[in-house]
């Protein structure tokens, strides 16, 4: 039984590993279905906004409100902005967020590829002389991986609004103080690795929904399989890519 | 058809907006960095760094000038620091000004201070090499208060341990004889010395901190823009004063008390020849006596009976009598 | 339309010796069907018995094992994908499921085929197309619904528009009537024999329903065991004595 489940779980490693081969021979060929992934990145990026927004917002105060007495105690009160503009930018808002479209992007696509392969609606593609791979999962990984930096860099906006509120509820600072306190800290190396590696928090989110959608079976119960295992992995994946991301940066000492 | 056009122009403005927010972000981090400035890379060289690195902040009189581009050793005892300043601040340093290394606050990042030259000499340009200076290092005169806390430690405990030999009521003879105690008393007095020195040497160094602080001098005060920290060390300062000062009565009190002891010939007689030392004798013999007083009374309580109750019913009622 | 009728026509799909088998179990084992011009060919079969394997193989849907599939003196097991899919615009494939695009409207799902195989038609042909195709499966009124919109019976009408649109030359159908209630699958058994006639089609057709059998049909093959266990016209297999066959023709008289 155990070791059932073991090769299961090195077979699916395998398919997504072929999976993904796939998707860069297949990827960077013509011909390109712009206006479908157009219509993706609309899916992907505007309808996930006000759910990463209001969740970017929230971090953004809480994680100030949090700080705030440890902050008081060792007397620093004053370097709270830049220190919870650091910590916002670099990790909390990229993961969040990519947890987030873990959660709905992941769930979206392996539940809607999954429907479609169980209704025949991806054999009826190839022989309507569409490449389904090209339309449905090219289109949907690079419209991830585009729209998941944009994502990260409003959330990362709207995160910082919300600490500037957080900060005000203690304390009375001017946005231009604040931003000054923010920006002063911050530096290249926290911004820039943080929507590198959300590049890579996109393509996997993508690159497993479609996977897990494209190899569903077992009916309308695999559809459902299909949206929470694409969840599940992507969510862990999410976080080995995190793992893997601060190393990097730590190897390249970006820190 | 309209909704696909509607839904293009949503996702076109999603996309400005987050390029926007993206581009503007970076050249406010950039600003900072000097990437989109003009600037003139000038160089300075160094004993020990204290740990600044590619990145730290140069501040000229207070205000950030640039930052340092990079750091190398040059020989074993030289590390070189070439750092950037920007265009329109040179025209306000010389080329005689100093540059020292310091920290932002307390115990923040590490930067490079330039305080003006001296003389009028000519403005600073590409490739000059700037005097450097030692700076005053606040973390290891931090690091020799606390040795001094400890050293004041190690004393305190040897001096309970002579008062508690001396309590001991037998022991007196002991004390006077026992080699182990003017030993000890000899380290401490040593100890002593060594924390009087240092904590003289840290109260001139923190004093003339202090001082240039309230006098404002540039490449100091802008370490310590906090005046609540100011007026901490202040106080450090005069509390460190006062100990020393109490250390220095103590230690000239045991110094004297060492050489009576160290004295083979007449120990005993100028130890009692010495009124106040005798004055303390006496009382501590009155202590002794007492103790003694009581402790019979204990014996006798313990000889009379068993358990203690009877002892005391026999007294009250010998009272009574 | 009577089989003598078609006998001398030319042969548009030709299949020899197919074998298919996924893992120990040997769906086609050996088979053999010849498809002529104008000819409805049906396919009986139990569930299971890989007749659904057969026409996706034909389409290049599925890899076959071994065996030759020749469709317009094209060998479909050889064809590059690009070939595969010019060819693919000669045949109609009618999904079981219908397969029509949930995200899209009914006028999108049939505009998808053209603009996939003929990019260069121009907006005003696309629209003629879509509208004829709908005329003739007699439901232009739905062409701004949403498949979910639709009943079940016009879904399967909708899917074997999108089938038309190209104006295949063959048409592969998947159990075209199951799920449906036998007055609508005897609708649509109807529209298949109109639309064979109006664009000159020839068909194979998997069923086991033999109402739909008996309506379409020019010639049944058997398919038992991954073989082609009998051939015939439909009077002439009812007639059979073999019990294997009987089993279909039992079932006719449940399901009327």
């Amino acid at each position: 039984m155990k070791s059932k489940a073991l090769t299961n779980l090195l077979k699916e490693t395998a398919d997504l590993y072929l999976f993904t081969i796939r998707f860069f021979k297949e990827g960077f060929k013509p011909r390109f279905e712009v206006s479908e992934l157009i219509n993706q990145c609309f899916y992907i990026g505007n309808k996930t906004l006000p759910l990463v927004g209001i969740t970017g917002f929230i971090m953004g105060l809480v994680i100030t409100i949090q700080s705030h007495p440890s902050m008081k105690a060792f007397g620093a009160e004053s370097w709270l902005p830049s220190v919870v503009s650091v910590s916002l930018v670099r990790e909390i808002v990229p993961v969040i967020t990519a947890l987030i479209c873990a959660g709905k992007i992941g769930s979206g696509i392996g539940a809607e590829l999954g429907s479609m392969k169980v209704t025949e609606q991806i054999d009826a593609m190839e022989v309507s002389g569409t490449n389904p791979f090209k339309y449905l999962v090219v289109t949907r990984v690079f419209a991830a991986m585009l729209m998941l930096p944009l994502l990260v860099i409003l959330s990362d906006a709207i995160a910082l609004y919300g600490a500037y509120i957080g900060v005000n509820m203690k304390q009375v600072i001017s946005f231009q103080l604040y931003s000054n306190q923010i920006f002063s800290k911050l530096t290249f190396s926290d911004v820039l690795p943080s929507i590198i590696k959300s590049f890579f928090f996109g393509f996997a989110i993508g690159i497993i929904g479609c996977f897990k959608g494209f190899s569903t079976k077992n009916g309308t119960q695999g559809v459902g399989r299909a949206a929470n295992s694409a969840v599940v992995a992507a969510t862990f994946v999410v976080f080995i890519i995190d793992l893997m991301a601060a190393q990097i940066a730590d190897i390249f000492s970006i820190t | 058809m309209k909704e696909q056009t509607l839904n293009r122009a949503k996702l076109g403005a999603f996309v400005l907006i987050a390029t926007t927010f993206l581009i503007v972000g970076l050249y406010f981090i950039g600003s900072k960095k000097n990437i989109f400035h003009s600037s003139i890379s000038v160089s300075a060289n160094f004993s020990n760094i204290g740990g600044l690195i590619q990145g730290n902040n140069v501040r000229f009189n207070g205000i950030n000038v640039g930052v340092v581009s990079k750091v190398y050793p040059i020989a074993d005892t030289a590390i070189k620091v070439e750092f950037t300043i920007d265009q329109s601040s040179t025209k306000y340093i010389s080329s005689d000004a100093t540059v020292s290394i310091g920290t932002d606050g307390l115990l923040g990042n590490k930067l490079v201070n330039i305080s003006p030259g001296k003389k009028k000499s000519k403005q600073i340009e590409e490739g000059n090499l700037l005097i450097s200076t030692r700076p005053i290092q606040i973390d290891s005169e931090l690091r020799t208060i606390t040795t001094t806390n400890n050293n004041l430690k190690v004393i305190t405990d040897n001096l309970k341990d002579v008062s508690e030999k001396l309590n001991n009521n037998n022991s007196l003879w002991q004390l006077l004889t026992d080699t182990r105690v003017a030993d000890n008393i000899r380290k401490a007095i040593v100890t002593f010395k060594l924390t009087g020195e240092n904590t003289a040497v840290i109260t001139g160094n923190l004093s003339k901190f202090v001082t240039d602080i309230k006098a404002g001098k540039g490449t100091i005060g802008a370490l310590l823009t906090d005046t609540s920290i100011t007026e901490k060390l202040s106080q450090t300062i005069i509390n460190i004063n006062s100990i020393s000062d109490t250390m220095a009565i103590i230690s000239g009190d045991f110094k004297t008390f060492s050489k009576k002891l160290n004295n083979k010939n007449s120990t005993l007689s100028t130890l009692l020849s010495d009124t106040a030392f005798v004055h303390n004798l006496n009382s501590s013999i009155i202590n002794i006596k007492d103790g003694a007083d009581n402790f019979n009374k204990n014996m006798e309580a313990l000889k009379h009976s068993w358990p203690l109750k009877k002892y005391f019913k026999q007294q009250k009622k010998s009272k009574q009598n | 339309m009577s089989s003598e009728k078609v006998k001398d026509k030319n042969i548009v799909i030709q299949i020899k010796g197919l074998k298919k088998s996924f893992g120990e179990n040997n769906v086609l084992n050996n088979f053999n069907l010849d498809l002529k011009e104008g000819e409805n060919l049906v396919v009986l079969g139990k569930s299971g018995s890989g007749k659904s394997v057969l026409i996706k193989c034909i389409i290049g849907l599925m890899f076959t094992d071994s065996g030759s599939i020749k469709v317009f003196d094209n060998e479909v097991t050889e064809l590059s994908h690009d070939e595969l899919d010019k060819m693919r615009v000669k045949i109609g494939f009618l999904f079981q499921s219908n397969a029509l695009y949930d995200s899209m409207t009914v006028r999108e799902n049939l505009e998808f085929p053209l603009r996939r195989h003929w990019i260069n038609t121009t907006k005003e042909n696309v629209n003629e197309l879509v509208l004829e195709v709908l005329n003739n499966v007699g439901l232009a009124h739905t062409i701004d619904m949403m498949p979910e919109e639709l009943s079940g019976g016009m879904r399967k009408r909708i899917a074997l528009a999108r089938t038309l649109i190209l104006k295949p030359k063959i048409i592969l159908y998947d159990e075209p009537t199951t799920g449906l209630d036998p007055i609508t699958g005897k609708e649509i058994c109807n529209l298949m024999l109109e639309v064979q006639k109006k664009y000159n089609t020839s068909s194979i057709i998997i069923s086991h329903d033999m109402n739909c059998v008996k309506i379409t049909s020019n010639r049944i093959i058997v398919l038992i065991d991954g073989k082609c266990y009998a051939t015939g016209t439909y009077e002439e297999l009812s007639k059979s004595s073999d019990i294997n066959i009987q089993h279909f023709f039992d079932s006719i008289i449940r399901t009327v």
